[in-house]
């Protein structure tokens, strides 16, 4: 069942010298109970895609021009605000990437988790808070009844991601996006947080959209991946066919620049010869020509397109890796 | 918070200390012999000798300066020139009415600068916000005895609401007598204080307006307003809950700087208006020369700077955690 289903979305920023596209023409179909991967490197779009999924962009400069976003039959991008703020937060959840700075300072972690509690499901204040004791529990939050009376920078960056995810899940919802949640966290701490999310979810049917920009870690977490660059989706398959089969002549870059794969949890994707170019640049055609070792005459004037025909596995390529 | 708190307070004690010290020193640099003030212009130098002796200005200094510290814990500043008074006293009677001015201004400087302050920054770049820095930019570069004296024109006399100049009824017996269901005199009371609280709350509620404006601004662009907003949290709760209170950091330290100016503010307004406060006894304690009274003056003035600085400090550590647990 898709509970999530975006089509064509566009979000553009306002910048002195124009306006430029900052996430470009993305569709996607997240399903119940799955975990949709994105991935790319940094400053490509993601966290611009997450925030606009629930309004959510800074604006200024971001603004959606152009696309739909239904969840449960209804579309985010184009729904009075009022409505839009019953769904976040409750039927949609959402963790950033860093939990340092994603928590009020001057209120207490009990507090910050009640507040929702209290706005989507009326409750008491006596019933939040014991829920929210309880939801600490739940994300292995240890001493949960201290720790709900102390304040954020009592607390681990690990702790304080679990925090986020106590208040994400609060209200039971339908789905969570995780936008690099464990990228600020070390190396054990990450493998926690990443299986604490996928029990949860395992327990609630819950979709979840992961963005990262580590291949290595998505391929143990996602059930399908979508890869993205400058603002595109490039190509989307099952993780298997992503890591075995990668079409895209970056995606295979990328295959390629994560060793052990699954080992190396803190490879960056920055190990391709060259750079992202700056979003006032981009090439009139492939936005990866610049950088690509099989470019042909064409992909530098014409934009290629998602070939949608191969359904399981797609490729915005002129000339991609055979499989 | 307890100990945070008692760790201010006893803080304070040496800071008290170098205060009554450097008012000390600042009245010893003053050109002019005191005893020769107090006999004017042809004194005989025998005259002048037996005062100086009197008052005991043929001491070295640091006997002086011990005995002003010995005299200031029994509760004695000396004794007016010209007022017929102890010091102490003079001040005493004064403190009251300048409280009423200072908190009333205050308060109206919080509320007003407040409500603009985020109204602004929440309708940045609108014609709202326009306005709201306008009232801001007019009232810093507002002098403040002209604004005064344009309240006085318009109020007192073009529209002859209220009186010009003169306390009414002591305000906090008055509101006491209002409660209890007499509100004459509270009425009385309020329309002598309205001009010279407006003349101070209103230059100053443009400043901290200002402020406000910038540090919500500052707030607004956090993370874990983001946070606040995926939660799906109404607006009016993101801004006041979530914003302000951040907000309120910078306002608050800076705030107590700020009191500093809002003290000489006061001493022009309470001129303006002829109210009898510490102000007005300030200006004539420094026309006649009247020693003792104008370092009784500069040290209440001085230990208020310091004791509403740490009263901002506690309130920094009530709106902070981070500082009271450290
Ligand atoms: N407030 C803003 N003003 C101007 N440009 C912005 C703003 N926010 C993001 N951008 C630009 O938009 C692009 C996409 O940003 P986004 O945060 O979505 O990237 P990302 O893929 O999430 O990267 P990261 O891995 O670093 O989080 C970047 O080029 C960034 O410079
Ligand atoms: S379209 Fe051309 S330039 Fe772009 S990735 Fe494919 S081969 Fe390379
Ligand atoms: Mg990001």
């Amino acid at each position: 069942m898709t509970v999530l289903e975006v089509k064509a979305l566009t979000t553009v920023l306002h910048l002195p010298f124009g306006t430029v596209p900052v996430v470009n023409n993305v569709s996607l179909d997240l399903h119940a109970g799955e975990t949709l991967g994105i991935v790319g490197e940094s400053g490509c779009g993601k966290s611009m895609l997450a925030l606009s999924l629930l309004g959510l962009q800074p604006n200024p400069p971001a603004e959606i021009s152009s696309g739909s976003a239904h969840f449960e039959n209804v579309d985010l991008l184009d729904m009075p605000p009022a409505r839009l703020r019953r769904i976040r937060g409750k039927r949609i959840g959402m963790i950033f990437q860093d939990p340092m700075a994603a928590l009020n300072p001057v209120m207490k972690i009990g507090d910050q988790i009640t507040e929702v509690l209290r706005r989507h499901l009326d409750m008491s204040r006596s019933a939040a808070k014991r829920r929210a004791v309880d939801l600490l529990e739940l994300v292995r939050v240890p001493d949960p009844v201290r720790r709900a009376g102390e304040y954020p920078f009592q607390l681990s960056g690990g702790l304080r991601q679990r925090v986020m995810i106590a208040i994400a899940l609060s209200c039971n919802p339908a789905v969570l996006i995780a936008d690099e949640p464990t990228t600020a966290l070390d190396v054990t701490i990450q493998r926690q947080i990443l299986e604490l999310v996928r029990d949860l979810q395992a327990d609630r049917g819950m979709a979840v959209l992961h963005i990262t920009h580590d291949l290595g870690l998505i391929s143990e977490h996602a059930d399908r991946v979508m890869v993205m660059y400058a603002g595109r989706i490039i190509e989307q398959a099952t993780t298997v066919n992503i890591i075995d089969h990668p079409r895209h002549p970056y995606t295979a870059g990328l295959v390629n620049c994560a060793p052990a794969l699954g080992q190396n949890r803190n490879s960056h994707l920055s190990e391709i010869p060259g750079i992202v170019p700056p979003l006032n640049q981009l090439p009139p055609g492939c936005s990866f020509e610049p950088r690509c070792l099989r470019r042909l005459a064409r992909c530098r004037q014409v934009v290629p397109e998602l070939d949608r025909h191969h359904s399981r596995h797609v490729t915005a390529c002129h000339n991609p890796c055979s499989a | 918070m307890l100990i945070y708190t008692a760790r201010r307070l006893i803080l304070f004690l040496p800071i008290a200390i170098g205060i009554v010290a450097v008012t000390f020193a600042i009245m010893q640099l003053l050109p002019g012999d005191p005893a020769a003030v107090l006999l004017g212009e042809d004194a005989s130098e025998e005259g002048v000798r037996d005062i100086r002796q009197a008052l005991g200005l043929d001491q070295p200094w640091w006997i002086r300066l011990g005995t002003y510290y010995f005299d200031l814990l029994h509760g004695d500043m000396g004794v007016s020139y010209f007022q017929n008074q102890p010091v102490v006293d003079a001040i005493g009677q004064r403190l009251v009415p300048t409280l009423e001015v200072a908190i009333v201004a205050l308060l109206i400087s919080i509320v007003i600068g407040i409500v603009f302050g985020v109204v602004a920054a929440v309708r940045r770049g609108t014609p709202i916000d326009a306005f709201c820095m306008l009232f801001a930019q007019l009232g810093v570069s507002m002098p403040v005895f002209w604004f005064g004296i344009l309240l006085m024109y318009l109020f007192a006399i073009q529209l002859d609401m209220l009186p010009s100049i003169g306390r009414g009824p002591p305000l906090v017996p008055a509101l006491g007598r209002a409660l209890m269901g007499n509100p004459g005199d509270l009425g009385l009371a309020l329309m002598h204080i309205a001009m010279p609280a407006l003349t101070l709350g209103l230059t100053n509620a443009a400043v901290i307006s200002r402020l406000v404006r910038s540090s919500m601004l500052e707030t607004l662009g956090q993370d874990y307003i983001r946070t606040a907003r995926a939660k799906g949290l109404a607006p009016t709760r993101i801004v006041l809950v979530h914003s302000l209170r951040n907000a309120m950091l910078t306002v608050v330290s800076v705030m107590g700087l700020r009191f500093g100016a809002l003290l000489g503010g006061a001493v022009l307004t309470e001129s303006i208006f002829g109210w009898p406060g510490l102000g007005q006894l300030a200006v004539a304690a420094i026309s006649q020369r009247d020693i003792p009274l104008i370092q009784g003056v500069v040290l209440t003035f001085a230990l208020a700077f310091a004791l509403v600085n740490v009263l901002v400090d506690l309130l920094y550590a009530v709106i902070d955690p981070r500082i009271r647990y450290e």
